[in-house]
């Protein structure tokens, strides 16, 4: 298994919560090769797993992010509840689509976001409400969206497009 | 040195060619959002959500409003627009005012004149907080129209 690693490997990384440095050392679990299911779309295994090892990447980056943010109490530490949940609903399509730009919310949550292949897709995880999603097609092939999105069923919808364009 | 025909702290900015400066915190390695729409490089969304007091009982700080940089008052000292923006772990935007105020949120002189370090050029976009405990949906649309009205500093891009 590839380890996660977070440049917070220091003093930034110690000070967090350790229900958050539990769910660093275990977010790896979520993101093996393996977990990834074959759906067929075209890719190459080696560039699924290139693509699944940058997916992990932006999941780090969005956490050393928060660390740092964290550590100038400019942030509410990463909720791992929230930050499970949003992997869980987007790992299934780390393969197959572009890297994701992972940011930290206040509140715990996290923002999943993509800008590309002409599509705008951010997905806003916090807790106590379902994901809130802004979906804009430049090249408008399916309906731009705003709002919860119980489901995710929106956000499918855009990232199979996704998927498509960058197969 | 104040917007030019501001002289009051806490006086509203209500010229719409006035810009303002978001900073933006990210690590270097994450990607700077590129507009689709608009073909620039943008802040985040996330770049525009103040510190929330919720859930921060030991937080000692929150914010009451989102803290900028006013573009003119930079100009007249003769400071750049970066001013304060460490580029290794910061992105710098602009937008304008009139962006602002078509969000219904309103811009405000807001100088720091004590404690370290001072900033007399720092102005505030108000009402985001109260808008987050109002109606948290339209919270996200607004913030997410001031990211895709912002366009990040030329300064802050890698090629600079």
């Amino acid at each position: 298994m590839n380890a996660i690693v977070t440049s917070a490997g220091s003093s930034e990384y110690r000070m967090w919560p350790a229900s958050v440095r539990t769910f660093i050392s275990a977010m790896p679990q979520c993101l093996q090769d393996d977990s990834v299911p074959g759906i067929s779309l075209g890719q190459t295994a080696p560039r699924r797993w290139q693509n699944i090892a940058k997916f992990r990447e932006a999941f780090n980056l969005g956490l050393d992010c928060a660390g740092a943010m964290v550590s100038d109490d400019a942030l509410d530490p990463p909720d791992p509840k929230i930050w499970n949940y949003a992997l869980d609903a987007v790992r299934n399509f780390a393969g197959f689509v572009p890297t994701p730009l992972v940011t930290p919310l206040q509140l715990g949550g996290v923002s999943v976001e993509w800008h590309a292949y002409g599509i705008d897709l951010e997905i806003w995880f916090r807790s106590g409400a379902p994901p809130f999603v802004l979906i804009d097609d430049v090249r408008d092939a399916f309906p731009t969206f705003q709002g919860r999105d119980s489901h995710l069923s929106h956000a499918y919808t855009a990232l199979k497009h996704l998927a498509d364009r960058s197969g | 040195m104040p917007p030019s025909n501001i002289d009051i702290p806490g006086q509203r900015i209500t010229d719409p060619a006035e810009i303002v400066i978001r900073r933006h915190r990210r690590d270097k390695r994450q990607p700077i959002v590129y507009d689709q729409r608009t073909r620039c490089y943008r802040l985040p969304t996330t770049a525009f959500e103040p510190r929330l007091p919720e859930n921060r009982p030991n937080a000692t700080r929150h914010d009451k409003y989102l803290s900028v940089n006013i573009a003119s008052s930079l100009r007249t000292s003769g400071l750049p627009s970066d001013w304060g923006c460490d580029h290794a772990h910061f992105l710098a935007g602009k937008v304008s005012v009139e962006a602002v105020q078509a969000a219904n949120l309103t811009v405000t002189w807001e100088p720091i004149e004590s404690g370290d370090p001072t900033n007399p050029h720092h102005g505030a976009i108000n009402g985001v907080v109260e808008l987050y405990y109002r109606d948290q949906d339209e919270y996200v649309t607004v913030l997410s129209s001031l990211a895709r009205a912002s366009t990040v500093l030329p300064e802050c891009l890698p090629e600079n």
